[in-house]
């Protein structure tokens, strides 16, 4: 037996020693190469999945491509609304500064303005990775300029991208409404709905009524990127997927109606021209002055333009049809006239108590008229739009009924019609309703006289003017005006309850205020020969400074009616000074609808009203 | 017993140049980018790799007694170019180049080898193994000046990489390894203090264990006072960074919390790597690579792109040479009994596995990013020159073998 050795007494060298280190070294060099080659078979093998996926969304950017909106087409089938091939640039750069310096380049070429610079500069921080939107109509010229700085600009995308037009812009702006780029707040408001900055979407009229459906599929193109961000080509292991068109869409308007109500309005007056078919609530016509070209907000609208629409004072932006409220003034006496003999409060063809001698002596306050009138009957009163007469018949009625007749044919609602943003009419919920505005007994009783001949506490949206005079056209119903073309019967709102003599008595009328000698519209509507038998009845409202507004609603043809027309121009003066425009609109349609060639109409008489005229209603 | 100087470890070059040449082909792959940048790193790697076979054979004509002689030389030439390099302008963020018109080099690479030269002077001195930490104090005031050195470039790869070559050379130099340990203990105690709970339940299991071992005095004292200066100055200092300091120190923990900045590279060398399964996506295929997502790819990240390109089974090549590369320096370390060769060619052991191992678990994210090359196999001609000069330096002990005993 050896003696054990003693290993301190050995020189740290002696084999044995090295030989028992050296055995411990290559376990530790064995262990730390087997941990790592853990480390490695955990990424490579159990997380390979993973790691393959995130290999693949490093390399590959998705370049969305636009979608063509649908089509809109007038009830005959003419175009209203289409698209016409153009390009648009973006950029897709790898980082703020790469972004700051291919501005650089692009603002001579693009003719950007320092303040749309920071503003998109400002728009790629929000979304780093995403393609930001240069220009989305870019000339043949711009174009071939843009394809030479290419290869220095590597994120550079230039891409079919359909436009937006309108063959007949202003006749029909504020019927399609426009399109635009989505802005942020929009951005947010339609999350997960697959839109991204740089999207076109509807922001007024059909266009966003209808988005969903015009908007279409966006299609994409696959491409792969460097990390720079640089384009190396297309990703070959995703096909191009091709945009989808959006739906098209038939409207009940008349393209050529449109187009005339635009020809005919004055110039240069604000006010609003709508027409419905009584039958069904079919929207014929819906024209807004001043209008605007929608066309300009499809390609690139300079701030300052939009400033101009923006702050005009005239606001063409303003759909009137449906936004603006005007009193209706002596339209209004059709429906005073409904409830009266619904409730059986005059005899038609019996006189008021006192017949009309230019006005009517209320207490102590004297409620003019614009004419002498004498005694008059029901219907002599609305053909000579006496107000003395429907004085008697607001008074007989009294304001709890009238405001009650009012909430049941919805005068304080919307008309339904499937247009964004419309406003509901003002009328009156009832008699407390003036406490509450001017305070208990701080009133008169005077108040109903007024709206009796539609006045006051009254304004109704063109359009919902329009709608109650088909209802007393078409046998009593309010029919939920529509814009686009449905097979289904229409809605029924509420509906007159009056007779078939009742109804007779105010279609002879309104036959009569442009047919009878004494009628309002009479000497006007005759300027120009009648083709058809046609109706109507005037109002002219006072309102607040300026000269008073002026409505004419035309009817016609009075044996079947097929088409109401309501115009208002705004400080017009008289409402029957306008009946010409209304009268043509009709006659136009009804001659479409014969089949008759359209005919080149004599201009309609100037409207420069001389002061000498009065108004006659 | 004087062997021929002609005489190689043929073996041991063989799995050299299968790792140089290894080397060559990533670069050369990592330069195939879709950019097209860099595409000349690979061709300047091959020039680089005559000059380090030359120095190869420059170092096998000196006799080992005269690596001796030079050896404190070396160490103290090292030490000037050290403190010289802090005069030269920051490249990357970083003082550790020297550069004289076209040429340049990084005395740090060349300090390791004269580091280890020297503490095999030192090591061949003893006459017994040493017992406590007082025996330690000299190869560690040796090793502790390059490093607080290289600290000031700032480099702190390197840096840890001269405190793992003094544990492995005190450690071939017959200390027992607790010794070891308790003397690197106080560096330990600063990668815990950035959490209280760690660094406490760590000073509890060091108490027990300086309760075992029963050490001297002295080495009592050095324990206890460094691990608890280390606690008390560290950590105030650990809480008085900001929050953004503190994670760039542990983003490796969580490189996701900072994807585009200072996760960046862990992130799409993890990707890389991880994306290349088991057979990879094929010799210079890699997209990570070819894409340039992959930072770095020519010197710290050449091995993402081994796995990005190869595979798991690349990888396990790639760690296989490298593994009987290092068993073999161990050999010759084990068979020499020289005490100077034999410590020179156990210290070379642990350079080479110490860049190995920090370098290839940085690309998995195992470790914080340093930037330290991978042996062989990095662009670099400052280290691949030092690789070809261990080669020798192997050899020059391998001649020096004591014949097998029967």
């Amino acid at each position: 037996m050896t003696p054990p050795i003693d290993r301190r007494a050995l020189s740290p060298f002696d084999p044995l020693s090295r030989n028992r280190r050296a055995h411990l070294a290559r376990l530790t060099i064995l262990a730390v190469l087997v941990i790592l080659l853990a480390g490695f078979f955990r990424l490579q093998v159990v997380q390979y999945a993973e790691h393959v996926a995130r290999s693949t969304r490093n390399q590959v950017r998705e370049i969305p491509l636009a979608a063509p909106r649908g089509f809109m087409y007038d009830r005959e089938g003419d175009i209203i609304a289409e698209n016409l091939p153009a390009y648009s640039v973006s950029l897709l750069p790898t980082s703020d500064r790469d972004l700051h310096r291919d501005m650089e380049r692009l603002q001579p070429i693009l003719g950007l303005d320092d303040e749309t610079i920071a503003e998109l500069e400002r728009q790629y921080s929000l979304a780093p990775g995403q393609p930001i939107l240069l220009n989305d109509d870019l000339d043949y010229r711009t174009l071939s300029m843009l394809e030479e700085t290419r290869s220095d600009i590597p994120g550079l995308l230039l891409q079919p991208k359909p436009r937006r037009v309108y063959p007949h812009g202003r006749a029909t702006a504020h019927l399609t409404g426009y399109v635009a780029q989505i802005s942020e707040k929009e951005l947010l408001a339609r999350e997960g709905k697959g839109y991204s900055a740089g999207d076109i979407l509807g922001k007024t009229g059909i266009e966003s009524m209808y988005e969903a459906e015009l908007r279409g599929e966006k299609g994409a193109e696959f491409v792969e990127v460097d990390a720079l961000g640089r384009r190396i080509g297309p990703w070959l292991e995703q096909p191009f997927q091709a945009p989808q068109r959006g739906r098209d869409l038939h409207l009940t308007v008349d393209l050529d109606l449109q187009r005339r109500a635009a020809e005919l309005f004055p110039a240069d007056r604000r006010g609003a021209i709508v027409a419905i078919d009584p039958r069904n609530g079919d929207v014929l016509l819906l024209y807004s002055s001043p209008s605007y070209d929608p066309n300009v907000f499809s390609g690139q609208l300079s701030s300052e333009d939009w400033r101009g629409l923006i702050e005009d004072p005239a606001r063409p932006l303003l759909n009137r049809p449906i936004q603006a409220r005007y009193a209706p003034g002596s339209v209004f006496k059709l429906a005073t006239a409904a409830m009266a003999m619904t409730l059986g409060v005059v005899d038609p063809d019996e006189f008021e108590d006192v017949p009309c001698r230019g006005g009517y002596q209320f207490g102590s306050r004297w409620f003019g008229c614009h004419a002498v009138h004498g005694w008059a009957s029901l219907q002599d009163a609305i053909i000579t739009s006496c107000d003395t007469y429907f004085y008697q018949v607001g008074l007989r009625l009294g304001l709890e009924e009238i405001t009650r007749f009012g909430r049941a044919w919805k005068l304080d609602q919307k008309t339904g019609i499937d247009l964004p943003n419309e406003v509901e009419g003002l009328f009156p919920a009832s008699p407390e309703w003036y406490d509450e505005q001017y305070g208990e007994g701080r009133w008169g009783s005077g108040v109903v006289l007024n709206l009796s001949i539609g006045q006051g506490e009254i304004a109704l949206t063109p359009l919902k003017l329009a709608q109650f005079v088909a209802a007393v056209v078409n046998g009593g119903d309010l029919l939920r005006p529509r814009i686009r073309q449905v097979d289904q019967p229409p809605e029924v709102a509420a509906s007159l309850p009056l007779s078939r003599d009742q109804f007779q008595i105010l279609r002879a009328s309104l036959s009569g205020v442009v047919n009878d000698w004494r009628g309002t519209a009479f000497t006007r509507a005759h300027l120009a020969p009648l083709r058809y038998t046609i109706g109507g009845k005037s109002g002219t409202t006072e309102h607040n400074g300026g000269d008073p507004h002026g409505w004419f609603v035309a009817v016609g043809p009075m044996e079947d009616p097929q088409i109401v027309v309501a115009v208002i121009v705004e400080e017009g003066r008289s409402g029957s000074a306008h009946s010409p425009i209304a009268i043509d609109l009709v006659q136009t349609y009804l001659d479409d609808r014969n089949g008759l060639p359209p005919r080149e109409s004599p201009p309609p008489p100037p409207i420069a009203l001389s002061e000498s005229t009065r108004s006659t209603d | 017993m004087q062997r021929q100087a002609t005489e190689h470890n043929w073996y041991l070059l063989a799995l050299a140049g299968t790792l140089a040449g290894g080397g060559i082909a990533l670069l050369y792959s990592a330069s195939q980018t879709a950019s097209g940048e860099n595409a000349e790193y690979w061709q300047f790697q091959v020039i680089w790799l005559f000059v380090a076979l030359v120095a190869y054979g420059a170092i096998g004509l000196m006799p080992m007694r005269l690596i001796e002689k030079i050896s404190r030389p070396a160490y103290i030439l090292s030490l000037m170019l050290l403190v010289l390099v802090l005069a030269f302008p920051a490249i990357s963020g970083a003082r550790s180049w020297i550069r004289l018109g076209p040429v340049g080099f990084q005395p740090s690479e060349f300090a390791k080898i004269a580091t280890i030269l020297v503490i095999a002077q030192w090591a061949s001195r003893l006459k017994t193994p040493p017992r406590g930490l007082r025996e330690l104090i000299v190869p560690s005031l040796l090793v502790g000046v390059p490093a607080a050195l290289t600290l000031l470039q700032p480099d702190l790869g390197t840096s840890i990489v001269y405190v793992l070559l003094l544990a492995g050379l005190c450690f071939w130099a017959g200390t027992p390894p607790v010794i070891v340990f308790l003397l690197l203990s106080p560096l330990v105690s600063i990668l815990l203090t950035f959490s209280l709970p760690l660094w406490s339940l760590y000073v509890v299991a060091l108490g027990g264990l300086l309760f075992l071992v029963r050490p001297s005095r002295s080495t009592w004292l050095y324990v206890s006072v460094t691990n608890l200066l280390m606690g008390i100055v560290a950590l105030p200092l650990w809480n008085q960074l900001a929050g953004y300091q503190k994670d760039r120190l542990l983003i490796f923990l969580q490189p996701e919390s900072d994807p585009r900045g200072a996760g960046w590279n862990v992130i799409q060398s993890k990707v890389a790597i991880g994306s290349g399964g088991w057979l990879g996506k094929g010799y210079l295929d890699g997209t990570q690579k070819r894409l340039a997502f992959l930072p770095e790819r020519h010197t710290d990240f050449i091995f993402s792109v081994l796995g990005e390109e190869l595979g798991f089974i690349g990888v396990l090549v790639a760690f296989g040479l490298f593994g009987l590369l290092l068993l073999e320096g161990v050999r010759i370390a084990e068979r020499t009994p020289d005490p100077y060769a034999s410590t020179l060619a156990f210290g070379l052991v642990a350079l080479i596995a110490s860049h190995l191992a920090i370098n290839t678990a940085m690309t998995v994210g195992m470790m914080p990013i340093t930037g330290l090359p991978l042996p062989f196999l990095s662009k670099g001609g400052s280290f691949l020159v030092v690789c070809f000069a261990a080669v020798a330096l192997w050899r020059k002990t391998w001649l020096e073998r004591a014949p097998l005993r029967r």
